[in-house]
């Protein structure tokens, strides 16, 4: 009888696990289904955007009227973008897309910039057209490589799922009824978007007034002015630094040299009892304090934000930067972070920035970043502006309540500078800033100020 | 039949045993794995303001996460450095061009694949290089790689021109 008892026991047992692995099964294959069809939904997402940005890039190459053009111009941006999206959300291993997503991006990009042009009374240029040409005919065979690579991962079963998962790879799919599928389905099935990688490496640079222009993937630097320093000279500057943001006691304890577009002597510092690290960068051309941060935990606040920025500006002073204004300013984890930017000629100077941490429990000055000054600062000529600031205000929308304005050099998406007049303006209890080009009087560009705990965001 | 129960019985202990550590592992490695909680970040109350809809927060609580995930054990400015990466690829046409979108890219990074963007600890800290990072500092320069030399790479990744060393990862444009 115990026996038998036992025995039953061992079987309940059994049939339990059998059960709860068939019901371990059930859950796995919905995940690798809902896995499936997210990466299916992109797959054809990205076909079908391909082909009606074609379709509007053709169209948009047709157009006579400009009002046409801005439409279809602007529809392939919005097709562009989405493809991008698409591709860059499936899961393609040991194959790097890089150069076919940021076909799409800048194509879309570089649409969207023509179709500003065109609204602001400009009009397309033959360089505007062969360009455009072009791209219609690589994106035409983008579409029909998508359709070839279609129609065999239909045929072959393929199933994303296996890409991105190690539970998909394990969880082969049957072949369909009355398929010839072989049973190698893999990564390899994608070659198709290699070639077509490869392909589009090959294609010329694409420069124009947008963020993903060739020409601000490189740039170089304009403020890095100066002889080459060695690296003793770099450890005293960036000890010197260190003593007039007061933070004293510190000495060197790594070094290593950073490359990139802005090389630099990198120096670690510590206090000898160890703790907090200050990472400090001096540039090798000229020897200018590129960046520094203090890993210091900060104590409560005790400093607020005015105090904090007249320290900032002071040690700025210190530093030699003598002509620069305090812009935005935001406070988060008891440090201040300010933003001055450069004065020329009574005009502000927003391309030349320098961010300036403070601690607000000491006033210690516990980070700088002066990457942005030194990407862009050089003698700048500007124009005297053709319009006052009466006139300028005149442009601004009637519904916004605008302060006071003042002259600006304020750069493009595409890396221009524009001499603009900045007017503040509020609508509904919301702010703005509002610039008016000095020169022409278009209507440059709109920020909203968003009000955060402790500072401002301009958006 | 006889002889299956002769042969089960025969071996009784034997399969209880093994029946034992079958589901101690099973239960060990899924089952009843409790998701480990990291405490809700902070987020301050505030009052209404008329700019409505924008802030930075959720941004912050992302970035941090994957900042944890991926260089929990990496110096403060490693840390920073790897935020700045996450904000160099929105800004970069080859890469998705939302936050979330470079974060939840599929294999992009490892601690999204396992889960432990989930989970990690360290989001004190972290969150204060995600702040940084946000707030402009980039120890990378542009960079819009990095990795651990250490373990297995795509070894496409070494064509890359390579910025800087900070701490176990080297940071590639």
């Amino acid at each position: 009888m115990r026996r038998r008892w036992k025995l039953i026991a061992v079987i309940a047992a059994l049939v339990l696990l059998a059960g709860w692995g068939f019901w371990e099964r059930q859950n796995r294959i919905a995940y690798v289904n809902a896995l499936e069809a997210n990466a299916q939904l992109e797959f054809y997402n990205v076909l079908t955007r391909v082909e009606e940005a074609e379709v509007a890039l053709a169209k948009a190459l047709v157009a006579a009227s400009p009002r046409q053009q801005v439409f279809y111009l602007t529809e392939v941006w919005n097709e562009a973008t989405d493809a991008q999206d698409s591709l860059s959300q499936l899961p393609i291993p040991n194959l790097n897309l890089s150069a076919t997503r940021k076909f799409l991006a800048q194509l879309g990009d570089y649409c969207l910039s023509l179709a500003r042009k065109t609204a602001g009374g400009g009009s397309l240029t033959v360089a505007d057209r062969n360009n455009l040409s072009r791209l219609q005919a690589q994106l035409g065979e983008f579409g029909r490589r998508l359709h070839a690579l279609e129609t065999r991962l239909t045929q072959r079963n393929f199933r994303w799922a296996s890409m991105a998962t190690p539970a998909g790879r394990a969880l082969p799919a049957p072949p369909p009824r009355g398929s010839t599928a072989s049973a190698a389905v893999g990564p390899e099935d994608l070659s198709d978007l290699g070639n077509l990688e490869r392909q589009i490496q090959e294609m010329p640079s694409l420069t124009y007034d947008g963020p993903f222009s060739d020409h601000l993937l490189r740039v170089t630097p304009k403020g890095l002015t100066g002889a080459r320093i060695d690296r003793a000279t770099a450890e005293a500057k960036a000890l010197t630094f260190a003593r007039k943001a007061d933070l004293t006691d510190l000495r060197v304890t790594a070094y290593r040299r950073t490359g990139g577009p802005m090389p630099a002597h990198s120096f670690v510092l510590s206090a000898p009892a160890g703790g907090s690290r200050l990472f400090i960068d001096v540039s090798e051309k000229g020897g200018h304090i590129v960046q520094m941060l203090f890993d210091r935990p900060l104590g409560a606040a005790r400093l607020d934000a005015s105090e904090a920025t007249a320290r900032a500006q002071a040690f700025l002073r210190r530093q030699g930067f003598t002509a620069m204004t305090p812009t935005y300013s935001l406070r988060e984890a008891n440090a201040q972070t300010v933003t001055f930017a450069a004065r020329e000629g009574g005009a502000l100077v927003y391309p030349d920035l320098i961010k300036v941490k403070v601690a607000l429990d000491n006033g210690q000055i516990v980070g700088w970043d002066a990457t942005t000054y030194l990407t862009n600062h050089h003698a700048r000529s500007l124009p005297r502006p053709r319009l006052g600031q009466a006139a300028a205000r005149a442009r601004v929308n009637p519904d916004l309540v605008v302060g006071r304005g003042r002259l600006c050099v304020i750069p493009t998406a595409g890396g221009r500078e524009v001499l603009a007049w900045e007017f503040s303006g509020a609508r509904n209890g919301d702010r703005f800033l509002v610039y008016i080009n000095a020169l022409t009087g278009a209507e440059e560009q709109i920020l909203k100020v968003v009000e955060q705990p402790g500072g401002q965001l301009v958006m | 039949m006889e002889q299956i129960l002769a042969s089960l019985r025969r071996y009784r202990w034997f399969l209880l045993f093994g029946l034992a550590v079958v589901i101690g592992l099973l239960t060990y490695t899924g089952l009843g794995r409790r998701v480990e909680q990291s405490p809700a970040p902070e987020i301050p109350v505030q009052a209404y303001r008329p700019a409505r809809g924008v802030s930075r927060s959720d941004e912050v609580d992302l970035l941090a996460r994957l900042v944890a995930a991926e260089a929990g054990n990496e110096p403060y400015a490693g840390q920073v450095a790897v935020a700045a990466v996450v904000l160099n690829r929105v800004a970069h046409p080859s890469f998705p061009n939302t936050l979330a979108g470079v974060i939840y890219q599929p294999l992009a990074f490892e601690s999204v694949t396992t889960g432990w963007i989930w989970r990690a600890p360290g989001l004190v800290t972290a969150r204060r290089a995600a702040i940084d990072a946000l707030n402009g500092w980039d120890p990378t320069y542009g960079s819009l790689y990095f990795w651990n030399p250490a373990k297995p790479v795509n070894p496409w990744i070494w064509t890359r021109q390579i910025v800087t060393q900070i701490g176990r990862h080297i940071f590639a444009r």
